[in-house]
């Protein structure tokens, strides 16, 4: 999955919208940088340049409130990436890896720990007998399996 | 993504409906998230400014700025926006998957939440570790027992209530009783035997006394009585008190134990630091453990108080510089190196060490000669005095201890009174003081007896080993001196410091000085090696003492030749090969050895050069060997030319039958019987060396030169001889009587003085006659030449005698003319003898100046004897030959024959050669009145010539036989010459007679007449013809007409017999012609002549030699050969045929016309 295209599902609807909407603002802008440039100071061109430029200011005025994007967390270092004209698909990518990567560690540990706490239970039970009840209610609770 | 494992966070995964109560939500992270809305309305509106500002500047600066940079502003604005909506673009396209990384975000939050959580329970975990001082104390059953019982606990009073007084008599109660436990505890355990019967109990403790060691008191705590080991922890002995039953004596310093009287108690600290030991050792290992840690506690003190005194020792005394120590504190060792400065000792080589030994009892080790060293006798010499220092103590307590491990130690240590090195034990009780000084000085003087001992048993298996007379050569003073001799006469004392190792000489000469030094350095052999034993030394020892014993012997020996007049001569170096000739003589051989032997050469100053006495002496035995040689140096080389050994008779055995002289020494000389070798020494024994030896040394050694000069001088002569020592059987054999007698009789005057004055020498040779010394017909074929040396008045005198049979006689001479010849002959005996007496003192004086080799041939001994003996036989053969010749002697004396050849001739005198190699002379009578006649002097010269060389040519081959028909040939010769001579006188008279009449005008002779004689067979008649001729009357002309008389024999004849051949042919030349009538008048003459001899009688003639030659013989017909200018004649004629031929001149002469 990438940010190459957006996938028309009804999720991605407003998202598709804003797309839209920023597609033209650019192709607006591009019209508006011919129009400036290419201005002869005549009337005609001055006409030109004034419509160009309010198609411009009622495009981005649109854009302004764009509905339903309020939903999108954007995360600044995503932000970043962008401003920094770096692909944010890197971002997505290096994010996952050191999530699975975390969360494999945190499994490792937990089963450590269980054991830890098996074995720890069993000699405090041989130690200390009466003290098994609360340890066997300890290790009930923490084994993660609900009887 | 978000495969996220859900059971085991159970978090948000709602899908489990079947849970009641889902686990909480997983935080949601909003930190540094935005909407994307938010951020769409913040770039519009941000690009809505931009673009207003953009606008409303492009208003505003319309007249400021041109139309294309207003543009241009305005363009830049666009397009930086539109940058800005194209990451707006790539934003919103991310967005998609925004929710999920949203999630994933705050999964991940989670995560490491839930990783902080684990780490924290570690650190807890970690934590438990740190409650261990979480513990309860144990109840204190006791307070509370002591409270159940006594309802109250016993606290501490801190001495504030006063304790009441034991009383004396519970103290004594309580000591009796423990004297009673201990006792019975004492009954009941085992003791150490060191300890056993060694202990008092009183004032309720045990007091242990070790004699010479310690006294150590203990007790027990408590009135149990123990009577197992194992229950021996209830009750241990308590320690209470120690001191050591030893220590330094004040007055002497030294270690003393005597009587246990002075002690050494141990200071506060040591006995607090002891006491806590020996209690813990009493615990654990009872009395055995404490007997044996204060054993060794002793020990190692006394240890230390050796060390201590060793180091006083070290200190100004006289063991400074000669002694090491080494001793550490704390080490149980202490060692020794003594002889420090000695090469052998030096760097710890020799050292003893005095230590504890395994069973912990002080022993000492001596060490030396690379290793470890017991020694028996040491040890016990040792042991015997310390173990009295022991048992003076012991004997009633310790007898037990000296079985026990002590035993060994305890003698060792009884030893070590004297060695302290050995290792003793402790338990040194003498009642002498410990003394190091003494300890050390035992050990010193042993090892230096040792060594001494060592050198004496080399020296001895040396000596003995070399000569089996020489007793006595080294013997002992004391073990550290020996009495070594170094010759005969002089010994000196080798001794040996023991305080320092090194030898000496005592009242060394020089010489001893440097070999001392020798001594005392390490050996050369093993100067390289780090290592020198003892016998190295020993080696080098014995060598430099053979060194000296030679060089001293030598010195000796060379003292006593060269006052005797010897001289000594170091030039002379013989080779090995010439060395070992010498070798031959020794009956044992003679290993030649540089250092051990010597050989030395001497040589008297009236001795030719090449004649040496040699002496070769050795440092191992005083035995000496002698000879006598001729050495000549051959190309640098000195070689042996004649040796002969000197051999002295052993003064026991004077019963050989050799000359023996009236000195204590007897000569014996080198015979061939080697009977006698057996019972001769080989060398000269020491105890000859006396004046007389040195003295009749010369004699000896000049005896045996003379002797072999003699020898030599007849084998020169090539004269064969024997030499015998049994000369009395063979005189006997020949009938010849005692000699001595005839001496006797011709020295009767001086025979008295002969008998006082030493008869040096005398042998006899036999010489065999082969007919060339005597005509065997007249003697025999054995002679006798004996020689006699007698000295007299420092004169060596040397008589000759040659002496044997002598008979048939035909000579008869007063004796007093054969006293000439100092011969004397007795024809009644048979006997003759001739005797000469030479002084040989001058005579070996003259000689010795140059080459000396080659005496005998320029003049030898023997030269008058035998030119007697020479001209005897001469005079005998001569004799003979004359008589058969039947020539008439007319006298005869010893020199010289007179004979009468004929009545015309003098007699003639054979005149005996004065030397051997002389022959005879013949001479004219000298008394004779008539004159000479010169042609025969000549003719006399040319046949004494000839015989001389007749003598010389005959040198060679046979002498003998020629020399009687010489003198016949010569007598012959004489007789067919006299004609000749005879005819020549005539001549010359006839020729004088007619002088006048043959006389030139001048008065000069016509006719000068001639003779020559160029040799004994050739005689010349010369007729000078002087003439003047017409033209020149003053000058005169000379010719000469030669006629030639030789000897001649004619090989046709048939009677053998000297002819003389007249030639004129040396007169055939053209000069002649004008002669031609005088040789017609001498063929004539002779023609005539032969013609009147065959007529029967001539009475003109005058025949004197046909009477001689008719008289004579019949062989001497009168013969005349015509050959062609020759004429062959017999001597009976040609004097009459000269004679005519002389005539023939005068004829001629006289019809000559007076001028031509």
């Amino acid at each position: 999955m990438t940010t190459a295209n957006l996938e028309p599902i009804q999720e991605n609807d407003p998202l598709i919208a804003t797309a839209d909407q920023v597609s033209a603002l650019i192709e607006s802008f591009i019209e508006l940088g011919v129009l400036v440039h290419d201005n002869q100071g005549t009337q005609q061109s001055h006409s030109a340049l004034t419509r160009k430029t309010n198609q411009v200011i009622s495009q981005l005025s649109g854009l302004t409130s764009s509905p339903y994007t309020q939903q999108y967390p954007i995360p600044i270092d995503v932000f970043s990436y962008i401003e920094d004209g770096r692909n944010p698909d890197i971002y997505t990518r290096e994010f996952i890896e050191v999530t699975a990567k975390s969360n494999a560690r945190l499994k490792g540990k937990m089963k450590g720990f269980s054991k830890l706490r098996d074995i720890l239970g069993d000699k405090l039970v041989n130690e200390l007998p009466r003290l098994a009840e609360s340890i066997e209610d300890i290790k009930r609770r923490t084994s993660g399996e609900t009887s | 993504m978000t495969d996220i494992e859900p059971e085991t966070n159970g978090n948000h995964t709602t899908s489990n409906g079947d849970k009641l109560k889902t686990p909480p939500e997983i935080p949601h992270i909003s930190n540094n998230i935005i909407p994307l809305s938010t951020i769409l309305k913040f770039y519009t509106q941000e690009a809505f400014k931009q673009l207003s500002t953009v606008i409303e500047n492009l208003s505003s600066t319309q007249e400021s700025e041109n139309d294309s940079v207003r543009k241009k502003k305005f363009l830049e604005t666009i397009i930086s926006l539109r940058q800005d909506f194209v990451k707006i673009y790539t934003l919103v396209k991310w967005s998609a998957s925004a929710k999920d990384v949203s999630k994933l975000i705050d999964l991940l939050n989670w995560c490491r939440m839930q990783e902080f959580h684990f780490d924290q329970l570690g650190i807890q975990l970690n934590g438990l570790t740190g409650f261990s001082g979480a513990k309860l104390p144990n109840s204190d059953i006791i307070t509370s027992l002591e409270v159940f019982f006594k309802h109250r606990p016993q606290l501490p009073s801190y001495n504030y209530i006063p304790i009441q007084r034991i009383s004396s008599e519970k103290t004594l109660e309580v000591l009796e009783d423990l004297n009673l436990i201990l006792t019975t505890r004492l009954a009941l355990i085992d003791i150490p035997k060191r300890l056993d019967n060694n202990y008092i109990i009183k004032d309720g403790r045990i007091y242990f006394s070790v004699p010479n060691e310690f006294q150590v008191s203990i007790t027990v705590a408590n009135d149990l009585i123990i009577d197992s080991i194992e229950d021996y922890y209830k009750s241990p002995f308590y320690f209470i008190d120690f001191k050591f039953l030893f220590g330094i004596n004040p007055e002497t310093s030294l270690i003393t134990h005597t009587d246990n009287k002075i002690v050494t108690k141990l200071p506060k600290s040591s006995h607090e630091k002891l006491e806590k030991t020996i209690n813990n050792v009493l615990l654990n290992q009872g009395l055995r453990g404490l007997y044996d840690v204060l054993h060794k506690y002793s020990i190692s003190f006394k240890l230390y108080l050796i060390a201590k005194q060793l180091k006083e020792l070290l200190i100004n005394t006289r063991w400074r510089n000669n002694l090491q120590v080494n001793y550490q504190t704390g080490k149980s060792l202490v060692i020794i190196n003594y002889w420090a400065t000695h090469f052998l000792s030096r760097n710890w080589r020799s050292f003893i060490e005095l230590g504890i030994d395994k069973k912990y009892n002080l022993n000492f080790r001596w060490f030396k000669n690379g290793k470890y060293n017991f020694n028996q006798e040491l040890s016990q010499t040792l042991s015997a005095q310390l173990k009295n220092s022991n048992s003076s103590s012991n004997s009633n307590s310790n007898s037990s201890s000296n079985s026990n491990s002590s035993s060994e130690s305890n003698s060792k240590l009884a030893n070590s009174n004297e060695l302290d090195e050995d290792d003793d034990n402790q338990d040194i009780e003498e009642p002498e003081d410990l003394n190091v000084d003494l300890i050390l000085n035992v050990i010193v003087n042993k090892h230096s007896a040792l060594i001494m001992e060592k050198v004496f048993n080399q020296l001895t298996l040396r000596f003995n080993k070399e000569s089996h007379h020489d007793q006595d050569q080294v013997s002992y003073l004391s073990p550290q001196q020996l009495l070594l001799k170094l010759s005969p006469t002089k010994s000196t004392i080798f001794c040996i410091n023991p305080l320092t190792g090194f030898f000496y000489f005592i009242d060394p000469s020089p010489l001893q000085d440097t070999l001392t030094k020798k001594i005392n350095s390490p050996p050369m052999i093993v100067k390289n090696n780090s290592f020198i034993s003892e016998s190295d030394m020993v080696n080098n020892i014995i060598d430099n003492l053979i060194q000296l014993r030679l060089e001293v012997f030598n010195k000796e020996i060379n003292n006593k030749l060269l006052t005797t007049d010897w001289i000594n001569n170091d030039i002379i170096n013989l080779g090995e090969y010439e060395v070992s000739k010498l070798g031959n003589f020794l009956v044992d051989g003679l290993n030649f050895k540089k250092n051990i032997h010597n050989i030395k050469f001497y040589r008297r100053k009236n001795w030719p050069s090449s004649w040496i006495l040699i002496s070769l002496i050795s440092g191992i035995t005083s035995t000496s060997y002698w000879w006598v040689a001729r050495l000549k140096s051959i190309s640098g080389e000195w070689k042996i030319q004649w040796i002969q050994k000197l051999k002295f008779q052993s003064q026991t055995n004077n019963s050989t039958n050799n000359i023996t002289n009236n000195n204590t020494n007897h000569i014996v000389e080198e015979s061939n019987d080697n009977t006698n070798t057996s019972i001769l020494n080989d060398g000269v024994a020491p105890s000859r060396f006396n004046y007389e030896f040195f003295s009749s040394l010369s004699t000896i050694c000049s005896n045996m030169i003379i002797d072999h000069m003699i020898l030599e001088e007849l084998q020169a002569r090539k004269i064969r001889f024997l030499k015998t020592d049994s000369i009395n059987h063979i005189l006997q054999k020949f009938n010849i009587e005692e000699i001595p007698d005839k001496d006797d009789e011709i020295h009767h005057e001086s025979d008295q003085e002969d008998k006082a004055k030493p008869l040096v020498y005398e042998s006899v040779i036999l010489i065999y006659n082969h007919n060339d010394l005597l005509p065997i017909y007249n003697s025999s074929t054995s002679l006798f030449l004996k020689i006699k040396l007698i000295n007299s008045n420092n004169v060596t005198q040397m008589k000759l005698k040659l002496f044997g049979n002598l008979r048939n006689l035909s000579i008869k001479n007063s004796p007093e003319s054969f006293l000439q010849l100092n011969l004397k002959i007795d024809e009644v005996k048979n006997y003759f003898e001739i005797y000469d007496l030479i002084n040989l003192s001058s005579r070996l004086n003259s000689n010795n100046s140059e080459n000396s080799g080659e005496i005998e041939t320029k003049d030898g001994l023997l030269d008058r004897v035998f030119d007697n003996l020479n001209k005897l036989n001469k005079l005998i053969k001569i004799l003979d030959q004359l008589n058969k010749g039947k020539i008439r002697i007319i006298e005869n004396s010893v020199n010289d024959i007179t004979i009468k050849l004929h009545d015309s001739l003098d007699n003639l005198i054979i005149k005996l050669p004065e030397k051997s190699h002389e022959g005879i002379k013949i001479l004219t009578d000298p008394d004779s009145k008539r004159e000479i006649n010169p042609e025969f002097g000549l003719i006399l010269t040319y046949l004494n010539r000839y015989l001389a060389s007749q003598i010389n040519t005959n040198e060679d081959s046979e002498p003998s036989s020629e020399d009687g028909a010489s003198i016949i040939g010569i007598i012959e010769c004489i007789k067919e010459i006299e004609p000749i001579l005879h005819s020549i006188s005539r001549i010359r008279e006839n020729v004088l007679k007619h002088e006048n009449s043959i006389k030139l005008a001048n008065g000069l002779s016509k006719l000068n007449f001639d003779v020559k004689i160029p040799n004994v067979n050739t005689i010349q008649y010369i007729f000078h013809l002087n003439y003047s001729t017409v033209n020149s009357a003053k000058k005169i002309f000379k010719d000469k007409i030669v006629i030639n008389l030789t000897f001649k024999k004619n090989k046709f004849d048939v009677i053998n017999r000297n002819l003389i051949k007249i030639s004129l042919k040396d007169n055939l030349n053209s000069k002649n012609i004008k002669y031609k009538k005088l040789f017609e008048l001498i063929f004539k003459s002779i023609n005539d002549y032969d013609l009147e001899n065959q007529s029967p009688q001539d009475p003109t003639q005058i025949q004197t030699p046909a009477s001689i030659n008719s008289g004579n013989n019949d062989a001497h017909a009168r013969l005349l050969i015509k050959l062609n200018y020759d004429f062959l004649v017999s001597s009976s004629v040609v004097e009459e045929l000269m004679v005519r031929i002389g005539n023939c001149f005068v004829q001629y002469l006289q019809l000559e016309p007076q001028t031509r």
